[in-house]
Parts: structure tokens; sequence; C-alpha cells
């Protein structure tokens, strides 16, 4: 029987996973845009395609027979043509069972737009967050729960961009994080809890004066180097846009290096009520220092990353690697560097807060 | 002075003032994983298998930034193998994955961008996209693995004598903080990266429908459970290799006092 019960929440998440494809592959008639699903795909030209860098690509046009799945159409057969490359950059081959978007250059002439992908990320998703569910008990629903949080935190601040009509995007991801650290840090700790409240403070200071540093340079070097034109998907000024990207992804970070450094901190007082003042100080720098490169280098992956696509289509087009990294990466490494600042003021940050808090408590203390 | 360098230099006088030479470790490692990305990209420029280059270069990626954490010898060797284990084990995941999502290169939004440039290289965008997904995730699946692998080795430092099953209980729940705030590392590291991108959506009217199912949402959106994936699966393989190492040194141990018994 235990061994059944072990068992049995993961034989539910699989089903979730693929009934939830299922559901995907026949929500069709809840799009406006005309969707099919691919029935035979015939290859009708092949060809070789090169330019003046070397590069050299097989071309292929596809003949694909569609079957309209939604719209007035629904049912009819169509056909399109699709033509892609061996890069794949920005086409792509399609085979049969594949659904697609299309849309209609004429009334005979359809066209494919581009596929449809929830179908690969929801079951990954569902999939994922039932891992953490089933795999770590009640500190997995509240993983799962501020995951949700901030994502919908998230969501409200970009349309309060959006319909402020560029109110200042900075302020309202300022104002994002202080709500978003303060939902994170108390939903795990309690809100009632006072090394939440010490964790809090120390997030604010340290990436405040991350943000604050970078501001300075900034000024003092006149944006040497610095090139926020350069971002991409910019519909507005670009720079709020990037100190609002660089302050949400310190946030994080600092997050999780704060609750590490301060949890330790509180824990080895209460052991030890009459530690000194040095010894509050070396103990948070040690536990500071395992963690600061480690993270700093998370966040480094996580904004560089990305760009290698591009930074490779840049080489191949035959372009030098200064201009190379200048043009996709230099601006992530500007965000890595304020990042990690912020990580490395977070340890100083938080022994001020303990000792602050220690003062005041024992103050409160002797009154009594 | 460019704003790159005096950062830099920002950076590196306060990892020595607050690191001392763990800091100088920490500075270094970012630069080391910057030449490490730089070679990768140029061997993949120069067409190497891209997919042999991702599995070295992540491997030297994960060991650098293990090291940069200075721990001890035996946390840092824990953390080594149970991050290689699911560094491969993401691979197998992810390969299906991108094959099945084609949310590789480039789209329409990034016309203005891609002006001039001729798409039709060489190298294969589904595997690059592949590279991408993977590097993405592995400083956070070498961060939670260090920590996990540090903290159970001070549980037991404190009691040398928990029961296997004690020391099992103990790291799952120590475990399941670190990955709690891991977690959140990662999500907002890509918010962040996303934050242009969901505006443009925004600013464009794009529907729900064209936003779950575009091509630059579904790899933002799966790198990100990616990471998230790697970041749960590291805390039972951190523990399975701890447990496993602490069984065979308490078999060794229970040999040689057998033989003191036998004298």
């Amino acid at each position: 029987m235990g061994k059944y019960k072990r068992i049995l929440p993961w034989v539910i998440l699989v089903f979730i996973s693929l009934l939830s494809v299922i559901v995907l592959r026949h929500n069709a008639t809840m799009y406006n845009t005309p969707i099919g699903e691919v029935t035979h795909v015939q290859t009708s030209k092949t060809g070789r395609s090169s330019d003046q860098f070397g590069n050299n690509v097989k071309t292929t046009t596809q003949r694909v027979t569609v079957k309209l799945l939604n719209t007035t159409h629904k049912g009819q057969v169509l056909t399109i043509v699709n033509t892609y490359d061996s890069a794949m950059a920005i086409n792509q081959p399609v085979k049969p069972h594949n659904q697609i978007f299309l849309s209609r250059a004429d009334d005979a002439t359809w066209q494919f737009k581009t596929l449809k992908r929830d179908t690969v990320w929801v079951p990954v998703m569902i999939f994922v967050l039932g891992i953490l569910i089933i795999s770590m008990g009640r500190a997995g629903r509240l993983t799962v729960l501020s995951l949700g949080i901030n994502i919908l935190l998230f969501i409200v601040t970009v349309t309060l961009d959006l319909v402020t009509d560029n109110g200042n995007i900075f302020w309202l991801f300022l104002i994002f994080s202080v709500i978003a650290a303060a939902l994170t840090l108390g939903l795990v700790m309690g809100f009632k809890n006072r090394q939440m409240w010490v964790i809090f403070l120390t997030v604010l200071t340290a990436t405040a004066l991350a943000l604050l540093i970078s501001e300075i340079v900034f000024t003092v070097t006149k944006q040497n180097g610095l090139h926020f034109e350069l971002m991409s998907y910019i519909t507005q000024l670009p720079k709020p846009l990037f100190m609002a990207m660089t302050l949400v992804g310190v946030l994080g970070a600092v997050m999780d290096e704060a609750t590490d450094m301060i949890a330790t901190l509180f824990s080895v007082q209460k052991e030890r009520p009459d530690m000194t003042i040095r010894e509050i100080i070396a103990t948070g720098r040690h536990v500071g220092q395992e963690i600061f490169g480690a993270l700093s280098n998370t966040l480094f992956l996580i904004f560089m990353a990305e760009q290698i696509p591009m930074a490779i289509l840049y080489l191949r087009n035959g372009n030098n690697w200064g201009f190379t990294y200048m043009m996709n990466m230099s601006l992530g490494m500007i965000q890595t560097l304020i990042s990690a600042i912020g990580i490395v003021l977070t340890v100083p940050a938080g022994i001020i807060w303990v000792l602050i808090v220690r003062k005041w408590q024992r103050r409160k203390e002797a009154l009594s | 002075m460019s704003v790159t360098l005096m950062l830099s230099l920002i950076l590196l006088a306060l990892m020595i003032i607050i690191g001392g030479m763990k800091g100088i470790g920490a500075f270094v490692s970012l630069w080391i994983n910057f030449a490490i990305m730089v070679v990768m990209i140029m061997l993949i420029n120069f067409q190497f298998n891209a997919l042999a280059v991702l599995l070295v270069g992540g491997a030297f990626l994960l060991t650098v930034t293990i090291l940069s954490a200075g721990a001890d010898e035996r946390t840092t060797t824990i953390a080594l193998m149970a991050s290689f284990i699911v560094m491969f084990a993401l691979v197998i995941l992810i390969l299906p994955a991108e094959h099945l999502a084609m949310a590789q290169g480039f789209a329409e939004e990034n016309s203005e961008e891609l002006e001039g440039l001729s798409l039709g290289i060489n190298i294969n965008f589904v595997t690059l996209g592949i590279v991408a997904a993977l590097l993405a995730t592995l400083g956070a699946i070498a961060e939670a693995a260090i920590a996990i692998a540090a903290g159970i080795g001070e549980l037991l430092a404190d009691q040398p004598n928990m029961s296997l099953a004690g020391l099992a209980r103990s790291g799952q729940h120590l475990g399941q903080q670190i990955i709690g705030t891991a977690v959140n590392t990662v999500l907002f590291g890509f918010m962040a990266d996303f934050l242009s991108l969901a505006i443009w959506f925004g600013k464009l009217h794009y529907s729900l429908g064209e936003i779950v199912n575009a091509k630059l949402f579904t790899s933002s959106m799966l790198s990100l459970l990616y990471a998230i994936l790697g970041v749960i699966v590291i805390l039972p393989i951190t523990m399975a290799i701890f447990l496993w190492q602490q069984r065979r040194q308490l078999q060794t141990d229970m040999g040689t006092n057998h033989d003191y018994d036998g004298k």
C-alpha cells in the first residue's frame, strides 16, 4: 500500500501533463487566427544558397497540405508553400501533425505564420511544477505559490507601465521590487518574523546601493562604452528600461544571499547571545564569501547565454570580435557587473542591519 | 574610462574588502567564465560540433563556478559530480523539447536588429538554441549544488554520529530551503531578461494566443523551466552521492574496526 501511495502522485502528474497536450491540440476553436493541422508534406524543390562570407546553406521548398481546424473554413483542405534553409534562423520545416497558424494573403493564397508552441511548453511547465510540489511537500507548494505571485505582480507592473503610457518604468519596477521582496520573503518565513524584516531591509539596502553606484559610474564616465540604444525590443526610452531590468535581475540573487547569510547569523546568535560585534562580522563575511562568486556567475550565465546565437550570427557575417561584443554582449556584461556589486554589498548591508536590530533589542531589554 | 572597466574596478575593490582572497577568486571566476564563453563561441563559429563544445565548455563553466565558492575538497567534489550528472540529464530533456518547440533563432520581433545580416549561416540555430538554453541553467545548478553539499557537510560536522536516515531527513529539509531561494534567483533573472519583450508584446497589442505561441516567449519560458528543473533535481542527486560516499566510508571504517577486534 505504502509504495502504491508514493507512486500515485507521479502517475497523476504524467496523466495531467499528457492531458494538457491533448487539450492544447484541440483548442483551435478558441482562436480567431486560422489554425491548421499539417496532413502531408512534399519536398518540391531543393537548392543551395551562399553569401560573400563563405556561408553555404541548403534551401528546401515544401508543399504542405493543411486541414483547417477553426474559423468558418473549418475542415477545408488547402496547400501552402513553405521555404526554409538548413540554418533555420527565422524559418523552419514543418512536419505532418504539426499545428500551425496561418494567415491569408488573398482569397486563394494562405501563408504559414508560425507554429502552435503552447503544446510543448505548457506540459513541461506542469511537469516541472508538479515535481516541485510532489518532491518537496509544503516547501514545494510555497515555492510554486511565490512563483505564481511574482509572475502575476510582474504582469500587473508591465500592464501599469502600458496603461500609464511611459509613466516611469523604473519607478514602477522599484515599487514592484519592494512588494515582490516583501511577499516572497514573508510567504516563506511569515510576516511577523523579525528575521524576515531584517532580510527585507538588507535586500532593499544592497539593491539601492548597487543602482546608486551604477548611476554614479554612468555619470562619471559620461556613459563611455554604454549603448542603451543597442537593447533589443525597445519601444520607449531605453535607459529607464535597462535600469528596471537590472533591478529585477539583481533582486532574486540578493534575496537568495541575504536569506542564507541572515539565517546563519540569527541561528549563531541564538546559540551564543554573547557574541561580539567582531565575531558577528566575521561570521557574516564567511557565509557571504562562499556564495557571492557562484551567484554572480549564475546571473552572468542567464544574462549572456541568450546572446550566443546573435553573437555567432554576427561573427559568421564577417564582423570582428570587438564589434560583435559591443553590439550583443556589452550591455549584458554591464548588467552582470552591477548585479555582482549588489550581491557583494549584501554582506555589509546584512551585517549592519543585524547589528542595528541587536542594539535596538538590547536597549529594549535594558529598559524593561 | 569606460563604464565596464570602472564597474569592474569597483567590483574588484568591494570583493577584496569584503571577501579577501575568496573575493579575488570570485572576481577572477567571473572573467574566466567570460573567457570560456568566448572560446566556446569561437569554436562554434569555426564549425566545431556545437553539442560537443557545449558539453565540454559547460563542464568547464560548472567547474570554475563551483571552485569559485572556495569550499572544502569534499563539498567541491560532490557538487561537481552532482552538477555534471544534472547537466547531462538536462541535455537529454532539452534535445527533444527544443526540436519539438522549434523556438530557435529569431522571429519577426528581431527584424530591425537583423537588418543587413545574412541569416543563412553554416550553423544550425536549433543547436544554438540548445547551447543557449543549457548554458543559462548551469550557474543556478552549480550554485544550488555547492549550497546543498556544503550544508549537508556542516550538518554532519555538527553531529558526526547522525544515522544515514537522519542525515537524509535533515538534508532534505535544508535542501528545500536552498531550492526555494534558488528558484527565485532564476525566476527574477529570467524576468529581467524578458522585461523588454513583455513590454513590446503589450505595446503592439499581441493577443494572449499570440504571446503563448510566440517563438521568443516559448524559448524564454522553456529556458526558465529547464533552469528550475535543474535546481530541483540537484537536491536528490547531491543527497544520493553524499549518502553513497558516507555509506562506503562507514563500511571501510567497520572493516578496519573488525581487523582491530580480531587482533
